[in-house]
C-alpha cells in the first residue's frame, strides 16, 4: 500500500484517505443530484399531482431552507458526534428521504408527503456539504487539500449541469439499457440517487473513519428552536403569496412578521452568547458583509432565472424535459469551465474587476429574458443564458474566496457557516417569492375556468398571456438583482485581511 | 449570426477587461466591448420582442376539398367539429384530393405546441351560389425585411414567424351536408342498422320519386333534350338524398 494514503483516525488506527474521500464524494454526488434534478421535472410533477408551479416549487425552496438551516448545526453536530456514526447516520436519513420522495402516491392529496422526503433530504445533504469540508481540513495537509477541494467542488460544479439533463432523459422515454428497462416515471429519477446513497450507507461502517477529534459542547437549543421556526414562517408566508395574494393577514402578512420577529430575537441572542450558534459577529467587518450580499445577490440572480426557465421551455415552447434540460446544458457547463478560469483570475486582476465585469455580463444577459416572447428562439435562449451563466461563473467563486479572506483564518469556520447559510436560506426564500409572484400574476391574469369549455383556444391564448406575464416579472426582478449587486459591488475593494485588521 | 456576434462581444468584453495591461487601453476597449455586448443583446429584444427588421406579410392559398363520406354519393359530406362549445372555430373531417382513400381531419389544435395552436383558426360556411367546396388560407407572417436583417437575426430553420392562420371552408348549398362528428356516426350507424330490404326499398323509392318528378319536368318543358333531362336527374336525386339524409339525422 501507498504510505502517502495512509493516516491515522482519532483512535490511532490507520485508514485510507483516499477511499475515505471516494466514499464522501460518492454519497455527495447522489445528494447533489437530489438538490439539482427537480428543474425539468416540474411541469411533470405539476401535471401527475395535479398541482401549480408554486405548490410545484416548494420542493425546490423547502429544500433549500432545510438545507440552509442544518449549516450551521453542522459544526456542532461534526465535533460532538463520531465522524463515521455521523456520517451512516445522514446517509440513513438521505436514503429515507429519497425513498419516502419516490414512493408517494402522485395525487393532489399527496404532495405534502414528497415535501416530507425532500426536507430529510435536505437536511441529510445539508450535514453532508460542510462535513465535507470539515473531513477534508482535518484529513489532509494544506498541500493536498487544494486537490481534495478541488475535486469535490468537480463533483458539486457538476451537480447543476448533470442532475436536470438525466431527469430530462429519463423523463423522455423508457431506456433499455443492458437488458434493464429504465422507466419513464418521475420515480425513476429519483432511483439512482438512491442506490448510490444505498451503496455508499452499506459501505460506510466499513470505510468510513473517525477523523475529526470529538469534544463535548454545548448546543444551543434555543437558537436552533429560533432559527428553524423564525425561516420556516418567512418562508411559509412567501410561498403562501401564490394562493392568497400579498394582503392575506393570517396565511401570509402574520407568518413572515412573526417570523421576522423571531429571526431577530435569534440575531440578539447571538451577539450575547459567548459561544453563539451562529456566528453572526462576522458581519461587523464590513468587507465580509459586502462581498457576502454581493454573493447572495449573484444567487438569487442566477436562480430567477434557472427555477423558472425548463417551466417555460416545456409549457410554452412544447419542448420536452430532455430538450429543455439540453437547451440549458451549456449554461450548466459554464459554471464549471469557468470557475477555475476565475480563480485564476482572481489573483491577476483582483476580486473587484471581476466581480463588476461578471455582473454587467449577467444583467447584459438578462435584459432578452425580461422581454421574452412564446416564439423566442431556443437557440437564442441556449445562448443568452450561458452568457449570464458565464457571468454567475466569474463572480461566485471570487465572492466566496474574498469574503473569506477578508476575515482572519481562526474566524473561517464561523464565516462560512454564516456565508453559507445566508446564502441557502435566500436562495430558497428568493425562490419562493418569484414562483409566489409569477404564480400570483398567473391567477390574476388568466381566464375565466368557463371559457375552457366555451373556447378552449382562446382560453389556451389567453392561459398562454398570463404566465407569459409572469415569467417576464420574474425575470425583471433577476435582473433587478444583478443591477443591484452591480451597485453594491462598487464597494468591494482589493484589500489585504491585514488591512482590514487594522481598520478596526 | 446574432448568435455568433453575442459571443464573439462576450470574448472581445473577457479580453479587454482582464488580459489588457495598460489601463487606459483597457477602459477604453472594456467599455466598448460591453456596451456592443449590450447593443447586441438589445437588438435580440428589438428584433424578437418587438420585430425590429421584420414586416408582416400576408399570403391567401385557395384549395378545393373533396367529401369525406362515401365517393360514390351524389351529396359530399364535411364533418365538423367545434372546438368548444362557443368558439365558432371547427376541427374538420375532409379529403384533400380526389383520389385520396381516406379523409383527413384538419385543424386539430396541437396541445403540446399551444403558443402556435392558438394562433390558427378554422370555420365554414354554406354557400348558395358555388359548384365546389373550397378552403381559403390566410396567412400572416412576420417575414425580415431584408436579406441584411435576415443574415443578421435568423437563428433556426424558420425565417418567418406566424402571425395567425384563418381557414375557411365555403361549401356549396345544392350537394355538400355539414354534419358534426355526432351526426355522422349516428347516420353511419342508421344506415348500417337497416336490414337489406329496407334498403332496397329505400333506394326504389328514391328511384321512383326521382322519375316521378323527371316526369313532371318532361311535361313541363317538352322540348329539354338529353342532356338537360341528366342534368335535371342529377340534381333532383342529390336534392332528393340530401333530404333524405337530413330525415335520417334528425
Amino acid at each position: 500500500m501507498n504510505t502517502k494514503n495512509q493516516a491515522s483516525d482519532i483512535h490511532g488506527k490507520s485508514y485510507s484517505r483516499i477511499s475515505v474521500m471516494l466514499l464522501i464524494l460518492l454519497a455527495t454526488f447522489a445528494g447533489i443530484l437530489m438538490q439539482t434534478s427537480l428543474g425539468t421535472a416540474i411541469p411533470t410533477l405539476m401535471k401527475e399531482f395535479d398541482i401549480n408551479l408554486s405548490t410545484a416549487q416548494q420542493a425546490t425552496t423547502w429544500f433549500l431552507l432545510a438545507n440552509g438551516v442544518m449549516i450551521p448545526l453542522t459544526a456542532y453536530l461534526a465535533t460532538r458526534v463520531s465522524t463515521r456514526l455521523l456520517h451512516i447516520i445522514a446517509y440513513a436519513i438521505l436514503a429515507l428521504g429519497i425513498s419516502i420522495t419516490a414512493l408517494t402516491p402522485a395525487t393532489n392529496s399527496a404532495w405534502f408527503m414528497f415535501l416530507i422526503g425532500r426536507v430529510l433530504a435536505a437536511i441529510a445533504v445539508g450535514v453532508m456539504m460542510p462535513l465535507m469540508q470539515i473531513v477534508i481540513l482535518n484529513m489532509f495537509s494544506i498541500k493536498q487539500r487544494a486537490t481534495a477541494l478541488g475535486l469535490s467542488g468537480l463533483v458539486i460544479g457538476m451537480g447543476p449541469a448533470i442532475g436536470p439533463t438525466l431527469s430530462g432523459w429519463i423523463l423522455d422515454q423508457n431506456h433499455v439499457i443492458f437488458g434493464l428497462t429504465i422507466s419513464n416515471s418521475w420515480r425513476t429519477i429519483f432511483i439512482i440517487p438512491l442506490i448510490v446513497i444505498i451503496i455508499a450507507l452499506v459501505l460506510s461502517p466499513f470505510i468510513m473513519k473517525d477523523v475529526i477529534p470529538n469534544k463535548k459542547v454545548k448546543l444551543d437549543i434555543l437558537s436552533l428552536f429560533y432559527s428553524v421556526i423564525g425561516f420556516g414562517l418567512f418562508l411559509l408566508g412567501f410561498t403562501n403569496v401564490a394562493t392568497d395574494g400579498w394582503t392575506d393577514v393570517l396565511n401570509v402578512i402574520s407568518p413572515i412578521v412573526l417570523g421576522m420577529v423571531l429571526l431577530a430575537v435569534f440575531v440578539l441572542r447571538q451577539l450575547k452568547l459567548e459561544v453563539p450558534f451562529l456566528d453572526i459577529k462576522v458581519f461587523k467587518v464590513k468587507e465580509f458583509t459586502i462581498t457576502t450580499i454581493t454573493l447572495i445577490l449573484v444567487t438569487m440572480a442566477m436562480y430567477g432565472v434557472e427555477m423558472m426557465l425548463p417551466t417555460y421551455l416545456q409549457n410554452v415552447h412544447g419542448l420536452t424535459p430532455l430538450n429543455s434540460g439540453l437547451t440549458l446544458l451549456g449554461g450548466a457547463l459554464m459554471m464549471g469551465i469557468i470557475s477555475p478560469v476565475a480563480g485564476v483570475l482572481y489573483n491577476k486582476v483582483g476580486v473587484k474587476r471581476l466581480v463588476l465585469v461578471g455582473l454587467s455580463i449577467i444583467a447584459i444577459g438578462t435584459v432578452p429574458f425580461v422581454f421574452l416572447s412564446e416564439s423566442t428562439p431556443t437557440h437564442i435562449i441556449t445562448v443568452m443564458y450561458a452568457v449570464r451563466m458565464l457571468g454567475v461563473a466569474l463572480t461566485m467563486m471570487p465572492l466566496t474566496t474574498r469574503a473569506m479572506s477578508a476575515l482572519p483564518t481562526e474566524m473561517s469556520t464561523h464565516a462560512t457557516a454564516a456565508n453559507n447559510t445566508m446564502r441557502q436560506v435566500s436562495s430558497s426564500i428568493v425562490v419562493a417569492l418569484l414562483t409566489s409572484v409569477t404564480q400570483n400574476i398567473m391567477n390574476t391574469n388568466a381566464p375565466n375556468a368557463a371559457l375552457k369549455t366555451l373556447d378552449p383556444i382562446k382560453y389556451g391564448a389567453q392561459s398562454l398571456t398570463a404566465s407569459m406575464d409572469g415569467f417576464r416579472v420574474a425575470f425583471a426582478i433577476g435582473l433587478s438583482f444583478a443591477v443591484v449587486g452591480l451597485i453594491i459591488a462598487l464597494f468591494i475593494t482589493n484589500q489585504k485581511p491585514e488591512t482590514l485588521e487594522k481598520d478596526k | 449570426m446574432i448568435i455568433y456576434i453575442v459571443i464573439i462581444f462576450t470574448l472581445l468584453t473577457l479580453f479587454s477587461w482582464f488580459l489588457i495591461k495598460p489601463k487606459l487601453l483597457r477602459v477604453v476597449l472594456g467599455t466598448i466591448s460591453s456596451a456592443l455586448l449590450l447593443l447586441s443583446s438589445l437588438s435580440i429584444v428589438a428584433n424578437t420582442a418587438y420585430h425590429f427588421g421584420m414586416e408582416e406579410k400576408t399570403v391567401v392559398n385557395t384549395a378545393e376539398i373533396y367529401t369525406a363520406g362515401q365517393k360514390e354519393s351524389p351529396v359530399n359530406l364535411l364533418i365538423a367539429n367545434q372546438i368548444g362549445t362557443q368558439s365558432g372555430n371547427y376541427a374538420m373531417n375532409f379529403r384533400d384530393s380526389q383520389d385520396s382513400q381516406d379523409p383527413t381531419t384538419h385543424f386539430v389544435p396541437d396541445q403540446s405546441h399551444m403558443a402556435e395552436s392558438v394562433k390558427k383558426s378554422a370555420t365554414y360556411k354554406i354557400v348558395d351560389e358555388q359548384t365546389s367546396a373550397k378552403l381559403i388560407t390566410t396567412t400572416t407572417k412576420w417575414q425580415f425585411s431584408s436579406d441584411f436583417y435576415k443574415t443578421l437575426f435568423k437563428v433556426e430553420d424558420s425565417d418567418s414567424e406566424l402571425i395567425s392562420e384563418k381557414n375557411e371552408i365555403t361549401v356549396p348549398k345544392s350537394n355538400w351536408l355539414v354534419l358534426s362528428a355526432d351526426q355522422a356516426k349516428s347516420l353511419a350507424e342508421k344506415q348500417q342498422a337497416m336490414t337489406d330490404e329496407q334498403k332496397q326499398a329505400q333506394q326504389t323509392q328514391l328511384k321512383q320519386e326521382v322519375a316521378k318528378q323527371v316526369q313532371t319536368y318532361q311535361a313541363q318543358n317538352p322540348g329539354a333534350n338529353q342532356q338537360q333531362l341528366a342534368e335535371y336527374t342529377q340534381q333532383v336525386s342529390t336534392q332528393l338524398t340530401l333530404q333524405m339524409m337530413n330525415s335520417l339525422i334528425n
